[in-house]
């Protein structure tokens, strides 16, 4: 009998060692309290398309620590792959726990935000306007998978030419118009805050002065509102922005348009510039902080614009998207030139294949 | 007929601007240049960035994108020019310039290409910021950043290789993923060269002061059923593996010399796997940079930490030291 015992405590005994020896470290490290799913991510961000415009909003994103998860979505599937794990291996310098990348939309399910950067992108010299069909067929792949898997999410879109195409992801996703926004002119009037702060030797977020309308050629520069400390420049000169200025001041918004054309010409593509503009806008929705930023919005009924067209217009962003919009006091001018830029955005919009 | 900028503002400091006092500059241009200078400028390091390289429209068509994001930043002054005056009173200099692995090329076959490249760089980066701490990014780090030291003339506490500070990052991130937590909060090293031969020091790896290799003695060893060395593997292999699935590492990268320099330009005294001169450590009689865990601050390497390794791993070592002697020894005018 107590031999018996004797060797079931032997074997007993055995049996534990061996099992302890045949635990991992994972098991013998880490006892988990909580099993489980693990939770959904909360502030979810997606980027469709991983070039160079992509990266970059994906980079200042990631920086800025405004997701706790990023998904890259592109149809091709080795540079999607490569860019997945070089970001992943900066891991340790971050604070987004889950970078995952895949071609298959199931991968950006349950996004807060969704920034489109996908499509083909303007040649040497090239206007944003002649790249729509281009970029209509792909948004007509992508949209609607978006929709599907983030059902709930805003949409920024950022591919150009940015007002056509926000048009078009409105009309494809079905979205309500406040969840559908386009990076628009933040990125030119950032440019414009930094070239005219140049001048006068501040820092560009010294500066205020709005850029509105077409995302391009017929941007609008809001003279009659840039200030600084409250301090109107119209009123200092009431030539600003006109061509009898001795101080030529239209010339800084003739560079801000003329920017990106330079910028390819030198380096074959901008991009460090949208991603952090990109990122800005980011940050005002996913902390839902009610800051104005210009961007792309759906601006019929306003202005005497009678067509559903998406121009830039100071908006209020938040976790809900657009939740309203400034209405400006801009002189006939300005609103002749936003009624200009509708019509030419209308122009090529009624004209698009199946929208 | 007084300006909108004299009305407006009305000058109370006269004199010239004041120099900067946390200039960084980045040589070269390249997808890993600007990955370097992107995330300096998002983590908010420096006063003024400085860019260099022999390309010109690329250097001032990045310039020009970067400037254009100020708004953004608080980086104030943006410049660039192929003139190394641009760089004049840098505190560190991030080098990245010269010309990349190409898929499947080994990083110690770039070398004579890029040793000639730097005898081009280097004096005139010594000569514009005399008082500035280098770091060498390009490949083959170790054997460069001997180079840049002997070519520069500096103290070797202000040359650094960027070394194994990225790998030891990639084998952060991959073991702590196997075991479900932050890199973080996975404490382990790769020391040794960049690359193939790197060390992976099994015997100090620890989640919260646990040793790993004393949960599993055969951690690291081809008779661990956990195959560990596997992961270790993955990381000499990750450069190779993203080079063929996006033509090059960029992103990475940056983020680790950002790492770097905010120990340097903030004084930290944070210990990193860094390249620095390692003769007369571990028995190794060449003047050879290999990393070692270094403490950064503003002095650049202030001190060595001096870990007890095996003597697997001493050996392996001093096999690294070999190999890169070996290739120092042959190059040309330094």
């Amino acid at each position: 009998m107590l031999i018996t015992w004797w060797y079931l405590y032997l074997t007993a005994r055995s049996f534990v060692e061996q099992s302890l020896k045949m635990a991992s470290i994972l098991q013998k490290l880490i006892t988990p309290l909580f099993s489980g799913p693990p939770e959904p991510p909360r502030n979810k961000v997606t980027v469709v398309g991983v070039g160079q415009v992509g990266m970059a909003c994906a980079v200042s994103i990631l920086l800025r620590e405004l997701a706790d998860e990023l998904a890259l979505v592109d149809v091709m599937e080795d540079k999607l792959k490569g860019e997945m794990m070089d970001l992943q291996h900066g891991s340790l310098f971050l604070k987004t726990p889950k970078i995952v990348a895949d071609k298959d939309y199931s991968v950006t399910a349950n996004s807060r935000i969704v920034v489109v950067t996908a499509g083909v992108r303007q040649q040497e010299g090239e206007s944003r306007l002649n790249l729509v069909q281009r970029n209509v067929n792909i948004f007509k792949h992508i949209v609607p998978q978006i929709v599907r898997y983030s059902p709930d999410c805003i949409i920024i879109v950022v591919s150009n030419p940015v007002d056509v195409l926000t048009y078009v992801t409105w009309k494809l996703s079905g979205l309500p118009k406040h969840r559908v926004i386009g990076s628009g002119t933040n990125l030119d009037s950032a440019r414009f805050r930094f070239l005219m702060a140049d001048k006068l030797g501040i820092h560009p977020s010294s500066f205020n002065g709005w850029i509105l309308g077409e995302h391009g050629d017929t941007s609008v520069p809001v003279w009659s509102g840039t200030n600084v400390a409250g301090v109107n420049l119209q009123l200092l000169n009431p030539n600003i922005g006109t061509d009898c200025d001795d101080e030529n001041w239209k010339e800084t918004h003739k560079m801000v348009v003329d920017s990106a054309y330079e910028v390819i010409k030198l380096k074959g593509y901008t991009n460090w510039a949208i991603g952090l503009s990109v990122a800005d806008l980011t940050e005002s929705l996913i902390r839902n902080m009610n800051r104005i930023h210009p961007v792309s919005t759906m601006v019929k009924d306003m202005y005497g614009i009678s067509e559903e067209v998406y121009l830039s217009l100071p908006c209020v962003l938040n976790s809900g998207g657009v939740a309203s919009v400034v209405n400006m006091n801009l002189t006939d001018d300005e609103v002749a030139q936003l009624q200009a830029s509708a019509n030419t955005l209308w122009d090529i919009q009624k004209d698009l294949q199946s929208v | 007929m007084s300006s909108v900028l004299q009305k407006l503002i009305s000058p109370l400091a006269g004199g010239a601007a004041e120099p900067p006092r946390n200039k960084v500059t980045v040589v070269g241009v390249g997808q890993v240049g600007m990955a370097c200078a992107v995330s300096i400028l998002l983590r908010d390091l420096c006063d003024e960035l400085a860019l260099v390289d022999v390309m010109e429209d690329r250097l001032k068509g990045e310039m020009m994108d970067l400037q254009h994001g100020s708004l953004f930043l608080k980086t104030s002054k943006i410049v660039a020019d192929k003139d190394y005056a641009v760089t004049a009173n840098s505190r560190l200099v991030v080098v990245t310039a010269g010309v990349r692995q190409q898929e499947g090329e080994s990083r110690l076959n770039l070398v004579q290409r890029n040793v000639n490249v730097f005898k081009s760089i280097i004096p005139q980066i010594i000569k514009y910021s005399p008082n500035c701490t280098l770091i060498v990014v390009s490949n083959p780090v170790d054997v460069l950043t001997y180079v840049t030291w002997k070519l520069s003339g500096l103290p070797k506490h202000r040359v650094i290789g960027s070394g194994t500070n990225l790998d030891s990052a990639r084998f952060r991130y991959l073991m702590a993923e196997r075991l479900g937590i932050h890199a973080s909060s996975f404490s382990g090293w790769v020391l040794g060269e960049h690359g193939d031969t790197s060390v992976p020091v099994w015997s100090g790896a620890n989640v919260a002061g646990v040793n790993l290799q004393k949960l599993n003695p055969e951690i690291g060893t081809d008779a661990d059923k956990e195959q560990w060395k596997a992961t270790h593997k993955a990381v000499v292999d990750s450069a190779y593996e993203v080079i063929k699935l996006k033509g090059y590492t960029n992103w990475a990268i940056g983020l680790s010399v950002a790492d770097l320099t905010e120990s340097i330009i903030k004084n930290l005294s944070r210990v990193h796997p860094v390249s620095t001169m390692v003769k007369d450590m571990y028995g190794i009689g060449e003047e050879v940079f290999l990393s070692l865990p270094c403490i950064l601050n503003n002095s650049g390497v202030s001190s060595v930490v001096n870990m007890t390794l095996t003597d697997a791993e001493v050996a392996q070592l001093k096999k690294s030291a070999d190999t890169l002697w070996g290739i120092q020894k042959d190059l040309k005018d330094i």
